[in-house]
């Protein structure tokens, strides 16, 4: 087994996924300035909550005024696959795992973090260190943050000078939702897709646009326990 | 910084902190040897969690079309082109969401998809509108 990799090296090997948050760490920041947040609050919830969707998703509820035990309970019905990062990835590292500074680098064990970490700990003689691990982490993090800071500094009227940047601004959020969308799309993901964007526009229609989403999730939740049960029977 | 901002931030803050951080503690790796490690949970609350995410973005992503749709920033000067408002709205999205779906497919990448669909939509934007940058 080759030597322990240090935390530069775990800082250097989160570069892609940095240079992949930052600009959707700004399109939050955008966001977050256009919907009525402040920068410090916007800097707030990527420091505290730091997990992408989840935090677009408490955006529009609390914008929407949804009721804040709703959304709490929502935004980590979001999150709860996190639950099974650590688990997996310490099952992957086998006799080369390590646990006591779990309590920082497992800060950091986002979607992406987690993916590579996993991809550089699948050959067995790879080696792995907390020290490696922690850098990951931190170098995402870092991304993440100052990307928001960035956005939030932009979205809070910097552009109203020049329309058509301004409009390009607006459709970020689209856009990403669209690229996400499509990144986690599987086959089997077309009832959820189906039963959230129709529970949605028929909720937001009376109850308006954050009680819709709460509804086209709750719904996507329920289309994907049928379909599960649905292959289930299936030979 | 409002309290009930605060205090959301800070519960799912902490939470999503405690499902990344807590397994490591509670015996996440004595399972059965040559398991596979599960990416998944089982049974239908997993299923639910499993949908859950990829149904909230679906619904987020048809509540940001909706906005999109309907933007009372926009409307005043997309009355200035030659299109009504609606129409000119309709057309600049279907472009915005055209070049979206076309760069994901080129590059698969979140953030090229994401920058160059919103260019897109923001020159679509000028074209149709003809209000200079």
């Amino acid at each position: 087994m080759r030597a322990p990799p240090t935390f530069p090296a775990g800082l250097a090997a989160s570069a892609p996924i940095a240079l992949a948050y930052f600009p959707v760490a700004v399109s939050f920041g955008v966001a977050a300035g256009k919907a009525g947040f402040t920068l410090a609050e916007a800097a707030f919830m990527s420091l505290v909550i730091y997990s992408g969707a989840s935090q677009f998703l408490a955006l529009a509820l609390l914008a929407g005024g949804a009721a804040p035990l709703l959304a709490v309970v929502s935004l980590l019905a979001m999150n709860a696959r996190h639950l099974l990062y650590a688990p997996a990835l310490l099952r992957a590292l086998g006799p080369r795992a390590a646990t006591r500074r779990a309590w920082l680098w497992a800060y950091g064990l986002t979607d992406e973090v987690f993916a590579t970490a996993l991809g550089k700990v699948a050959p067995a003689d790879a080696a792995w260190s907390e020290r490696w691990q922690t850098g990951l982490s931190l170098g995402a993090y870092l991304a993440w943050a100052s990307g928001t800071v960035v956005g939030a500094a932009l979205g809070g009227g910097a552009f109203e000078r020049f329309p058509v940047v301004d409009a390009a601004l607006g459709f970020l959020l689209p856009a990403l939702f669209l690229s996400l969308l499509l990144a986690m799309y599987e086959r089997r993901h077309l009832p959820a897709v189906m039963a959230a964007a129709l529970g949605f526009l028929l909720a937001a229609a009376f109850w308006g646009a954050s009680t819709g989403i709460l509804v086209g999730m709750l719904l996507g939740g329920l289309a994907g326990v049928l379909g599960a049960a649905g292959e289930g029977r299936s030979p | 910084m409002r309290t009930e901002l605060l205090l959301v931030c800070l519960a799912v803050g902490v939470g999503t902190y405690l499902f990344r951080y807590l397994p490591t503690r509670f015996g996440a790796t004595q399972r059965g040897a040559g398991e596979e490690p599960a990416t998944e949970l089982r049974g239908p609350l997993g299923a639910f969690l499993a949908s859950v995410g990829v149904a909230a973005v679906a619904a987020l992503l048809v509540a940001a079309l909706v906005g999109v749709l309907e933007p009372p920033a926009a409307a005043a000067a997309l009355t200035a082109g030659p299109l009504g408002p609606r129409s000119a709205s309709a057309l600049t999205a279907a472009l915005g969401v055209a070049a979206t779906l076309g760069v994901y497919r080129w590059r698969r990448d979140v953030a090229a998809a994401t920058l160059l669909g919103a260019a897109a939509y923001g020159l679509a934007w000028w074209l149709v509108t003809g209000v200079a940058a």
